[in-house]
């Protein structure tokens, strides 16, 4: 049985909602034709026909503001951002429509939007960005981030059949690095809104998603040989919204807390995890919750300083003795 | 098995590692053979270990390979992006 890459994974989940409900279409820059500037939707063009694959100008706001219109009518788009960065630019369609609309006249607006995320990849700060924590602000969306390729297809899946907008986070640098046994017959669904152990442990809990759930994976390994410490792994999954029972039930066990994500750390979702388990899971805390994020700048261009900018295995190591030590 | 290439033919990187997981499953299946006609369970044991040590060498190879595949294709998406 072939073992199937995170970047399959996506392209399988689409494929298989585009073949299960003729609802489902799919819209962004160089999509079709091209396959899309990873090739994420190689193929897809020509099964499904530019009625249902579409390449569009080069306008993130057109191609967010279509999609917003054609949810209201009952259809099911899947827009792709080329990468995570450009967002930027349909920022308006997704904070002020997409996630306004249901509050506002009671509409579903059955939406998602796919954005290639995530830096490692010497891409600089124009296609390295993580930008979920800008959209947990806003109410009436919901963010996922896959970190394994089971996640990758059944949390799209998942989030095709939603009648909420969601952001999906995918992270470019796990495209063709990571992947897993996925049975061709097996219908893969990743419920939204539930966290995963990633790896079970008793000492101190690791939270993060996306490529970190990797690091943080590095990390505990050379925890567990070298200081005999036992790291669980959450890894979060959906960020909005955020597992609470699954926070606090690893932190009632560990009672030591390291948050890990790539996106840069000052209001990152460290910080927001970090609040609401002082608010609800205090009095099992036994040392300060330490976070460990991208510095506070954009991502370097320079692969040295990229490498010193990102979290890494070392730095998950050393946080994690730091508040076993407290 | 596959011929096996002199350094000199071998061009780009991809080549280079994958001539050198060539060299790697050569050396595995030739310990494999030792141990097969091993006289005693010490030589046994010494070319089943020899045979892992290569097969370990072939799987971070191999990991290796995939890494630089996978970012020679970022490396596409990010030209095009520019282009």
């Amino acid at each position: 049985m072939s073992e199937t890459t995170y970047l399959q994974a996506i392209h399988d989940a689409l494929r298989e909602e585009l073949l299960r409900d003729p609802r489902v279409f799919l819209l962004g820059e160089d999509i079709g034709v091209y396959g899309g500037a990873f090739k994420v939707t190689k193929g897809l063009l020509q099964e499904f026909g530019e009625q249902r694959i579409m390449d569009t100008p080069i306008s993130e706001s057109a191609i967010i503001g279509v999609a917003v219109g054609a949810a209201l009518t009952g259809m099911r788009p899947v827009a792709e951002m080329q990468f995570a960065d450009f967002i930027t630019v349909g920022f308006s369609q997704i904070v002020t429509n997409a996630a306004t609309l249901h509050y506002r006249h009671g509409l579903a607006v059955p939406l998602v939007v796919r954005a290639p995320s995530g830096g490692g990849i010497h891409g600089g700060p124009f296609h390295s960005k993580n930008p979920e924590a800008w959209f947990m602000h806003q109410p009436g969306l919901k963010i996922v981030a896959p970190a394994t390729a089971r996640d990758a297809k059944g949390l799209l899946k998942s989030s095709i059949r939603d009648d909420n907008p969601v952001l999906y986070f995918e992270n470019k640098f796990l495209y063709r690095r990571i992947k897993e046994v996925i049975a061709d017959e097996e219908e893969v669904l990743v419920p939204l809104g539930r966290a995963s152990v990633y790896r079970p442990g008793r000492d101190v809990s690791l939270i993060t998603y996306g490529a970190m759930v990797h690091a943080a994976q590095q990390a505990a390994e050379i925890l567990a040989t070298q200081d005999g410490i036992e790291a669980e792994i959450i890894n979060l999954r959906t960020l909005k919204p955020l597992d609470q029972a699954a926070l606090t039930a690893t932190v009632a066990k560990t009672n030591r807390v390291v948050i890990v994500h790539e996106a840069n750390l000052t209001g990152g979702i460290g910080g927001e995890i970090s609040a609401l388990l002082i608010e609800h899971a205090f009095e099992w805390l036994d040392a300060p919750i330490k976070r460990i994020a991208s510095l506070d700048t954009p991502t370097p261009y320079s692969p040295i300083l990229e490498e010193a900018f990102m979290p890494d295995a070392v730095k998950i190591i050393a946080a994690v003795r730091e508040v076993m030590h407290y | 098995m596959p011929e096996e290439k002199n350094i000199q033919e071998l061009g780009s990187m991809k080549d280079i590692l994958q001539g050198a997981i060539q060299r790697e499953e050569s050396s595995y299946r030739f310990y494999l053979e030792a141990k097969a006609r091993s006289r005693t369970p010490t030589e046994a044991a010494l070319f089943e270990a020899l045979a892992n040590e290569e097969l370990a060498h072939k799987q971070k190879l191999t990991s290796q390979l995939e890494a630089i595949l996978a970012q020679i294709e970022i490396d596409r998406a990010l030209s095009y992006d520019v282009y």
